[in-house]
């Protein structure tokens, strides 16, 4: 029977960030945005704090291929979003850890190349990164397009393109590349590489300048002739040769169905802190001095926001608990994310228009939520994307395959 | 910790309703002609126990939880809209134990007041007043009705002074909708408070689901058997999208309610939640039958396919329950329901 309960544990996990987010991210929040920057402070806080992406899962497929077991992974990873995300998505996606990385290793790594590259990450005292490159300047929601090539050579591989919009590109100590050995072989040509910082050939190239998320390092990374070792391939030569072919698209398309349940959740707290946000300055500035009408004019804003914003969680945990239980879950992470991705701007914008008064600037902290929601629709699948996948789960159903 | 999925129980009995609905389906054009649902198929729904979903053990019923029952109502309904709705609707004094068959006539305040004063009151015992616009049933039944008594709202049964005049309607013809005169004697139930308007919010929504299911469905195989320009319409994006953002909504309004019918099964009884998820609902299913129209172009327009039909029930079901702007205000207070009423 469906339940829609937390527990104890859980809403103590809730509230413990949720207070974090509070007390040490939101007072460094603007400042952030303007510089740039997460103040370095923030990372010994977090750290004292305990407050790291082990709140977040590394491996939302952990324990894959024994006997079914319900897992609480990804559950917990939501809850956790969703509260530092309410905070200041920035600082989230900022924290030390494997980031989008993870997934793919995860999935496909050996074993001796998922203790090679999580093992960094035990050592707190350094901030340490994943990151994941998978975008190029010609290529982004047609994965089969990427044009960065991976060529044998005597002991690994040689790289050659540029990758876009890699979050944590900057500072990343390995990052997870998507590459081709041919084009023209489309997705049957895909593989997949982990890419150490210092390797001769690799570097960053610009930090994009953005809409909003400014204080996260998204960056360019550029690949020329940039020999990676035979032992850097993820999952080894055998990965690829053992199932002939497209695991290497697979590896991205599953990332994204354990990644995009932690994308809504993200946009659902920056959602929820607007609307929060809009509701404190509606009571303090507009309630009692205006007539009854223009008051329910504004209840009836809110009210929608809430609603839409509590169906956007729900979406969300679903997806989420789909995949804690090893279902199917493609289209319901496809359905979470195009939900609130979309609403959570249109909640922001609203938030902002609520609050609008003619003569003030807007409020700083809306006017930024304004601009950090706006990528939720774009990363990690564009709002067009997902509805494609959605389109195409629908039309499986009645086992009909269109040409989408 | 929270989870999505149903207990052998509730998976049957949805899979009960699931199957009546289909015998149902190839009769709905019928019942819409005859302005009544074949007798035949109210014996069989009878046999099959649908009537008795929610009604409480004690009362002889199944007594499934709001949530168990919504689940199998939207099952019909998403098989059979028109006979689904005209056959289950109007069994929603079952909740408060009523005997099947037995109306249930809403005369009573809306939450906040002000937006729907109550239109039947309570004199000295004696219950008078008119619901403009109720389902009751075709013969002269019993009722429970919802009427104002001195400063709160409180359930009667009657069983005599129920006058009733059917009413022309848009849609929703096997349903018997009438403008109900009452004027006689009720015994007290109880209080009609918060917690049993919540009830009957959760019971209207997963109906309104049901026909965004219905409508869904059959969209998306029309979309993908109709040819143009050489292939499946389903395969242009325009059309693709709209189906997959149809789909969309239906899961965020299935969610909604069956959050609100939860909450309520545990005794935490919301009326503002349920608010919201009757209002999406409503909201879904109008966008879905209207896009099951669009999406089907001229034949969504003509009555050789059910869709325009849907669209006309759907409207007319929505006139059934509160509007939109007192949901909204049912919905969460911005500042509470004292401020709202003195502003």
């Amino acid at each position: 029977m469906p339940d829609f309960s937390t527990t104890p544990q859980e809403s103590a996990l809730r509230a413990y960030l949720n207070n974090f987010a509070r007390t040490e991210i939101r007072p460094r929040s603007l400042e952030a945005d303007q510089s740039e920057e997460v103040p370095t402070d923030f990372y010994d806080v977090a750290r004292r704090s305990s407050v790291s992406l082990e709140h977040m899962p590394r491996n939302p497929r952990a324990g894959e291929g024994g006997p079914r077991k319900e897992r609480t992974t990804l559950r917990m990873g939501v809850l956790a979003s969703e509260e530092l995300a309410w905070g200041d998505a920035s600082f989230l996606l900022s924290l030390p850890g494997p980031g989008l990385g993870g997934p793919p290793v995860s999935f496909i790594g050996t074993p001796e190349q998922r203790d090679r590259f999580f093992s960094i990450f035990d050592d707190a005292k350094v901030p340490h990164y994943g990151a994941y490159a998978l975008t190029e300047p010609e290529a982004g929601s047609d994965v089969a397009r990427i044009r960065t090539r991976c060529e044998e050579v005597p002991g690994g591989f040689r790289l050659n393109g540029t990758k876009v919009f890699i979050t944590n590109g900057g500072r990343a100590d390995w990052v997870v590349v998507f590459a081709t050995l041919d084009p023209e072989l489309g997705r049957a040509g895909h593989r997949t590489f982990v890419v150490e910082r210092g390797t001769p050939g690799f570097r960053v190239g610009r930090r994009h300048k953005k809409l909003g998320l400014r204080a996260n390092d998204t960056s360019e990374l550029i690949f020329e002739d940039c020999v990676v070792p035979e032992e850097n391939l993820l999952g080894g030569r055998q990965h690829y040769e053992a199932r002939q072919s497209k695991e290497g698209f697979k590896v991205a398309m599953a990332t994204f169905d354990s990644t995009r349940p932690l994308v809504a959740a993200m946009a659902v707290g920056i959602a929820r802190a607007a609307a929060e946000r809009a509701r404190e300055l509606i009571q303090d500035r507009y309630v009692l001095a205006r007539a009854l009408p223009r008051y329910r004019a504004i209840q009836a804003a809110l009210d929608d926001m809430d609603t839409r914003l509590r169906a956007a969680r729900l979406l969300t945990w679903k997806a989420a608990f789909l995949a804690d239980v090893g279902e199917p879950q493609s289209r319901a992470a496809s359905m979470a994310k195009a939900y609130a991705g979309g609403e959570a701007v249109r909640i922001c914008r609203e938030a902002l228009e609520l609050t609008a008064e003619s003569g003030e600037g807007p409020d700083p902290f809306l006017e930024k939520w304004f601009r950090d929601i706006r990528v939720f629709d774009i990363f990690e699948g564009t709002a067009e994307v997902q509805r494609l996948v959605i389109a195409r789960r629908l039309f499986e159903e009645i086992g009909v395959k269109v040409g989408l | 910790m929270w989870r999505f999925d149903w207990d052998e129980d509730s998976r049957s009995v949805a899979g009960l309703a699931r199957d009546f609905g289909r015998l149902a389906m190839p009769f709905e054009r019928e019942a819409a002609a005859a302005a009544d649902v074949p007798k035949a198929l109210t014996v069989q729904a009878e046999e099959a126990g649908l009537f008795d979903l929610l009604r409480p053990e004690g009362a002889g019923g199944l007594g499934l939880s709001l949530l168990a029952a919504g689940g199998a109502v939207a099952a019909l309904v998403a098989e059979a809209p028109s006979i689904g709705t005209a056959l289950l609707w109007p069994e929603a004094a079952g909740i408060f134990g009523a005997p099947p068959h037995t109306a249930f006539l809403d005369g009573g305040g809306g939450t906040p007041a002000y937006l729907r004063p109550a239109t039947v009151s309570v004199a000295k015992g004696r219950l008078k007043g008119r619901v403009a616009f109720a389902a009751v049933l075709p013969e002269a039944a019993p009722a429970f009705v919802v009427a104002r008594d001195g400063d709160q709202d409180a359930l009667f049964a009657m069983r005599s002074g129920i006058g009733t005049e059917r009413v022309r309607t848009m849609g929703l013809e096997p349903a018997h909708l009438a403008a109900v005169e009452i004027d006689g004697e009720g015994e007290r139930k109880g209080v009609f408070g918060p917690a049993e308007r919540t009830a009957i919010l959760c019971y209207a929504a997963p109906f309104f689901h049901g026909y965004a299911r219905a409508a869904l469905s059959y969209a998306r195989d029309y979309a993908a058997r109709r040819q143009a320009f050489g292939q499946a319409i389903g395969a242009f994006q325009g059309v693709a999208f709209h189906l997959s953002e149809m789909a969309m909504e239906n899961e965020a309004a299935e969610l909604l309610w069956q959050e609100a019918a939860w909450a309520h099964a545990r005794g935490e009884s919301d009326l503002s939640l349920a608010a919201q998820a009757l209002r999406s609902a409503k909201d879904t299913a109008w966008k879905s039958a209207n896009g099951c129209v669009g999406i089907l172009g001229g034949h969504g327009f003509v009555d050789d396919h059910p869709a325009e039909r849907w669209l006309r029930d759907v409207q007319t079901l929505s006139a059934l329950t509160a509007n939109r702007s007192a949901l909204a205000e049912t919905g969460r207070g911005l500042f509470g329901e004292e401020v709202g009423e003195s502003a």
